[in-house]
């Protein structure tokens, strides 16, 4: 798949010391990595999509093979952080990122079972999750801000709530329509993302 | 401070201080460590330290996390700070040998371990 190829170019580039003499010539490039980036959280938001389906409809044999692929997404998508910010980063950002998936995860059941208690629980928690997971990005890149990526993330499980709503009220149309825009949210965190790290690391991108 | 402290002593002789009244000499720890929590993580995780070091937890995140002692599946009572704000440290002396963990109860997956020598 292309992220993966490009999350390899990726390693390969960021395996390099910081202070090499003489600098390698970069190996992906700032639109590479843009893409990447694009690639991957969108992917999020259509297994996520697939997952939350199957679980609605009560297709468990589909629901665990969306559930096992949008966690492998969740993987390569830490490595990348992993790639520029290192393996501890790379561990903490898939913990904080699978929470999220757990509060959705959440989120759907309550849908399911009709337990508006569990429901308001799970959104609630995504709410102060978005603040952690700004917390994470604005701590490793001083050129994101914590409200701003918060914004952003907030969106992401906004977008993603309107999927797995109409999913619940059986409405494919609405749902289809819900996850295209879901997914096309997806740029305005990976682009600001992108560029942010290329702006802190500009010598490991060509541009 | 905003920190709430509970200090529990069991068979491990355990000393909980602030930072600030640390600073202003109070105790008198035969050494010094720090440990950060930066992209939610403490680092080091790991440290080996004599007995009587001052070891102080600095939380450089803009989000709160706490420290426990033990793990969230074996919690002890030795240390338990509620909330550590941003920019905020505590101190912890320990004197008791042996290994000693520690996590943040916020996010589970935040943990680290002293090992206390004598």
């Amino acid at each position: 798949m292309l992220h993966t190829l490009t999350s390899l170019a990726l390693a390969a580039v960021l395996a390099v010391p910081a202070t090499p003499t003489p600098r390698p010539s970069p190996v992906i490039t700032a639109p590479e990595l843009k893409v990447a980036l694009n690639n991957l959280l969108s992917e999020h938001v259509w297994l996520a999509s697939a997952a939350t389906g199957a679980a609605l409809q009560g297709r468990k044999g589909d629901f665990d093979a969306a559930a096992s692929t949008l966690d492998a997404n969740s993987v390569e998508i830490s490595k990348a952080i992993g790639m520029v910010y290192g393996p501890g980063a790379e561990t903490a950002f898939l913990a904080l990122w699978r929470k999220h998936i757990g509060m959705v995860v959440d989120y759907t059941t309550g849908l399911a079972t009709k337990n508006k208690a569990k429901q308001d629980k799970a959104v609630s928690d995504l709410v102060a999750y978005t603040q952690e997971f700004g917390a994470f990005l604005s701590g490793a890149n001083p050129n994101l801000t914590k409200d701003a990526v918060a914004g952003l993330v907030k969106e992401h499980v906004l977008t993603l709530k309107a999927v797995i709503d109409a999913q619940a009220a059986k409405d494919p149309a609405k749902a289809y329509a819900a996850m295209r825009a879901a997914a096309g949210h997806m740029s305005m965190i990976a682009n600001p993302l992108a560029d942010a790290i290329v702006k802190q690391f500009p010598s490991k991108f060509a541009m | 401070m905003h920190t709430q402290v509970r200090v529990a002593v069991g068979a491990a002789l355990i000393v909980v201080a602030s930072a600030m009244a640390l600073r202003s000499g109070w105790g008198a720890p035969t050494a010094e460590s720090d440990v950060s929590i930066k992209l939610f993580q403490f680092t080091p995780s790991q440290l080996e330290v004599r007995a009587g070091t001052r070891i102080t937890f600095k939380n450089l995140d803009h989000t709160d996390h706490t420290l426990h002692a033990g793990s969230p599946e074996h919690p002890t009572d030795d240390f338990s700070f509620r909330i550590l704000p941003f920019d905020s440290s505590t101190s912890i002396v320990l004197k008791s040998a042996g290994r000693h963990g520690f996590y943040c109860d916020r996010h589970l997956f935040m943990r680290g371990e002293i090992t206390v020598t004598q």
